[in-house]
């Protein structure tokens, strides 16, 4: 398994907190919203970040095994 | 929360270009956000992120990761493109077309340079190009009008 460069660790760790800041943040829209249109796409959003944030995580949590 | 996605300190951001268009929420803050503010935050949120997965794409060794994340741009794109248009059909994000004056200056423009003539690097190096062609790159740089014009921190306040 290859490792991941000082670089690589950094920037994932940014945009992991990007992803989860942004799932967070859209779930939140989800409540607030009023328009029913603007809802669902907030929950899609919301969902696929959240999904997002699992794929980048696994080349983190890969590496730990 | 990270400064960056406080929505008191985004909303300040917008606050010159914040209708009445939409609902205003209450929230925990005393400070009503409407729909509005809520989808302008979001779509600022994912030209950032965007802009941090490019780097971390251009930056990847792993070529696994490098995939992964270039998937994970292409979503981030069909985000903001779905959150775009869900603002721009409600009149919450307008855009300025380019006058047909701007169109011909434009053109004029190129025809003055046009890329097909200009020296290949390998045929004749930089500093022995023809001195025509070097004032007039250094009368109208491309990247420095552009940036002058309407630079990228502004443009976020301005097309709100």
């Amino acid at each position: 398994m290859n490792q991941l460069t000082n670089r690589e660790l950094l920037l994932l760790e940014e945009n992991l907190k990007l992803e989860a800041s942004m799932a967070t943040f859209a779930q939140s829209c989800v409540h607030l919203i009023s328009d029913p249109q603007l809802r669902a796409l907030c929950q899609r959003i919301a969902q696929d970040h959240h999904n997002d944030y699992q794929e980048l995580s696994r080349h983190i949590n890969m590496r730990n095994m | 929360m990270p400064q960056h996605m406080n929505p008191n300190y985004s909303a300040m951001a917008t606050t010159g270009a914040v209708g009445t268009t939409g609902t205003t929420i209450g929230n925990a803050g005393g400070i009503g956000l409407t729909d509005r503010d809520l989808f302008q935050i979001m779509l600022n949120e994912h030209k950032l992120m965007t802009m941090s997965m490019t780097t971390l794409i251009l930056e990847a060794v792993n070529p696994q990761l490098r995939q992964d994340c270039i998937k994970i741009l292409n979503k981030n794109f069909d985000h903001q493109r779905m959150i775009w248009e869900a603002m721009h059909q409600r009149g919450w994000y307008q855009v300025q077309m380019a006058t047909p004056q701007e169109m011909q200056r434009m053109q004029q423009q190129l025809s003055h340079q046009p890329y097909s003539q200009q020296q290949p690097y390998t045929q004749q190096p930089y500093t022995q190009q023809p001195t025509h062609t070097q004032q007039t790159f250094h009368q109208q740089p491309y990247m420095q009008q552009s940036y002058t014009q309407q630079p990228y921190s502004q443009s976020f306040t301005q097309r709100s």
